[in-house]
């Protein structure tokens, strides 16, 4: 046998070995991004008050997928990512595209986002996405009017958030383990606004100052110091997060 | 060394390399001890440094009872050898030394590198075995309650105060003696006792410490390492997901809790406040709660029990991916 025979032979050897144990290589993969809102009629809200919105534009992006089962540090790298940032009409339920996602083919367990501005680490503060320059650095513009009893409280707030600390993003989630692949065609992202005001205490809202003026002059500023406002913040960050799901052929593990 | 050798030596440790069983390597041993972070035994202080609470109050624990458990050791190079103990144990964690207790023993372990994931259990699942630390009356309070903690202390400050949400207050007769900037009416409280039974079952791991994964087993040897309770977390500002850095620690939400100023902050009470209700938790704070399960987070009670499944690290500051739905070994 010559040494050359052999030399093939024992690469065949190595390749079939070392192709059975390392990792070869991660396929890229691209993904629309769709995001989508909720038709709602009357949602129940605290002490018996019923809310009907009729504005919930939410600044959204940019969306991280993590490999790790909760998101934060252990998400560095991400293993899917969507850069751009998008205004959503939480209130209309039609998808639209938000753009394209991209990242490396493989299991993704949960996701972390921003709402209208971003923190860098090397900003000493947050710096407003697109989507939120285009709500005038506000993750959310909300309007709509409250009714109990006979008694109308109309409402707006422009609420913004952003994380705390340098370097982390505000909103996350958890996901049911899901493969991303090649044949994975969209991402969509939907939100909920009912989430948003769940939590406002109307009784207190109406027995504002704010409140009295504004039944002769419009509807009522949320204040960013009030229960309300710190309800909406609450119902953003973490009620709100948006339920995530996959076209194609995303496997459940 | 001629062609021929060359490659068939090659070829050979090709071939040792992609064997999923450890023939031919060396064994070592693990022992797992628990441990406490300096926050559960000796409290926290009040103060301006990094890990102190920084508005004012300190904290003190006279119980911090965990149970903990189901300690899985995974070999890095092939997820289906997996080794593991169920055992779990009902700990006080306010009375450990600093080298920690030791409680788990894994032995004859190929000597390569693990990945090691853990729980806080469900007492009343898992039945943990009771620690001589933990008295028999409390172990049976865990297991009744199928509680993960019982956490008892104490917050104090010479000048503390409540302000507990107008809509939600129970003052009696007591005289306000200063609001907040946002006008609430304030209380002298200095002294405001806890002890909660918290269901808080989560699993941790794969842990790492500097992204350097689990635990490297010496051959021959014997490898100890830590699981790491923090006691710091329900001060928190904030979720981390991770390292700590930038976080402050911050205690007058829990004052402003004491609703009918009896000087104790019980469930009930918690129970009874929305985040959004707290003037205190304002926008140094971040609710980003990373568990599903506990959505909506629409309570005190809630946010503490988010707080508490943070809590579990690894060999002192060492982070764990946070599970906190049923444990599995598919992964």
């Amino acid at each position: 046998m010559s040494d050359e025979r052999n030399a093939w032979r024992c690469t065949l050897a190595c390749a079939v070995c070392l192709a059975g144990c390392i990792d070869v290589g991660q396929e890229r993969v691209q993904f629309d991004v769709h995001v989508a809102g909720r038709a709602l009629d009357e949602i129940e809200a605290r002490h018996g008050w019923t809310v009907e919105l009729s504005r919930a534009d939410l600044a959204f992006g940019p969306l991280f997928l993590c490999a790790s089962t909760t998101a934060g540090d252990l998400c560095e790298p991400a293993r899917a990512e969507w850069l751009d940032s998008v205004v959503v009409d939480t209130l209309d339920p039609a998808s639209k595209t938000a753009g394209m996602g991209v990242g490396l083919e493989g299991e993704v367990r949960s996701f972390m986002y921003e709402l209208g501005a971003t923190w860098p680490l090397a900003q000493p503060q947050p710096q407003p996405t697109t989507a939120g320059e285009a709500l005038d650095e506000h993750a959310l513009k909300l309007a709509g009017v409250a009714r109990r009893e006979g008694r109308e409280v109309h409402f707006e707030a422009e609420v913004a958030v952003a994380a705390n600390t340098a370097g982390r993003t505000v909103a996350s989630g958890q996901l049911d383990a899901q493969r991303l692949g090649a044949d994975v065609t969209t991402l969509r992202a939907r939100f909920d606004p009912e989430r948003f005001v769940a939590q406002i205490d109307f009784d207190e809202l109406a027995g504002t100052q704010e409140a009295e003026a504004a039944d002769q002059d419009g509807p009522i500023r949320i204040r960013p110091d009030s229960q309300a406002h710190r309800a909406v913040v609450s119902g953003l960050v973490s009620n709100g997060r948006p339920d995530i799901a996959w076209d194609g052929s995303a496997q459940k593990e | 060394m001629g062609k021929q050798i060359r490659w068939m030596w090659i070829a050979t440790v090709a071939a040792l390399a992609c064997g999923d069983q450890d023939d031919g390597v060396g064994h070592g041993r693990v022992t797992v001890v628990v441990d406490a972070e300096d926050s559960i035994v000796e409290g926290v202080s009040a103060g301006t440094a990094v890990e102190q609470i920084a508005d004012g109050w300190q904290v003190e624990f006279d119980r911090y009872i965990v149970a903990i458990g189901h300690v899985t050791l995974t070999l890095a190079r092939n997820s289906e050898i997996v080794r593991e103990i169920e055992e779990s144990f009902a700990v006080d964690l306010a009375t450990l030394n600093s080298q920690g207790l030791a409680l788990w023993e894994f032995e004859d372990l190929a000597a390569e590198t693990w990945q090691i994931e853990y729980a806080t259990v469900a007492a009343g699942d898992a039945d943990p075995i009771r620690h001589r630390s933990v008295s028999e009356r409390d172990h049976a309070a865990l297991i009744e309650q199928d509680a993960t903690y019982l956490i008892a202390g104490r917050l104090s400050a010479d000048e503390g105060m409540s302000c507990p949400p107008p809509a939600h207050a129970d003052p009696g007769d007591a005289t306000p003696t200063g609001e907040r900037d946002t006008g609430e009416p304030c209380y002298d409280n200095p002294s405001i006792e806890f002890s909660w039974l918290v269901p808080a079952e989560t699993t941790y791991g794969p842990c790492e410490v500097d992204g350097v994964e689990g635990v490297s087993v010496p051959e021959g040897g014997t490898r100890s390492v830590a699981l790491t309770l923090h006691g710091d977390h329900i001060f928190f500002n904030g979720f981390p997901g991770g390292s700590e850095g930038g976080i402050t620690r911050l205690a007058q939400w829990l004052a402003d809790s004491d609703l009918n100023l009896d000087g104790e902050v019980t469930r009930e009470e918690l129970e009874a406040i929305s985040p959004a209700d707290l003037a205190e938790l304002d926008e140094r704070y971040n609710l980003d709660a990373p568990f599903e399960d506990l959505l909506p987070l629409d309570d005190l009670w809630t946010y503490v029990r988010a707080q508490l499944r943070t809590q579990g690290h690894f060999e002192g500051e060492g982070e764990c991916a946070l599970g906190g739905r049923a444990h599995d070994h598919d992964h």
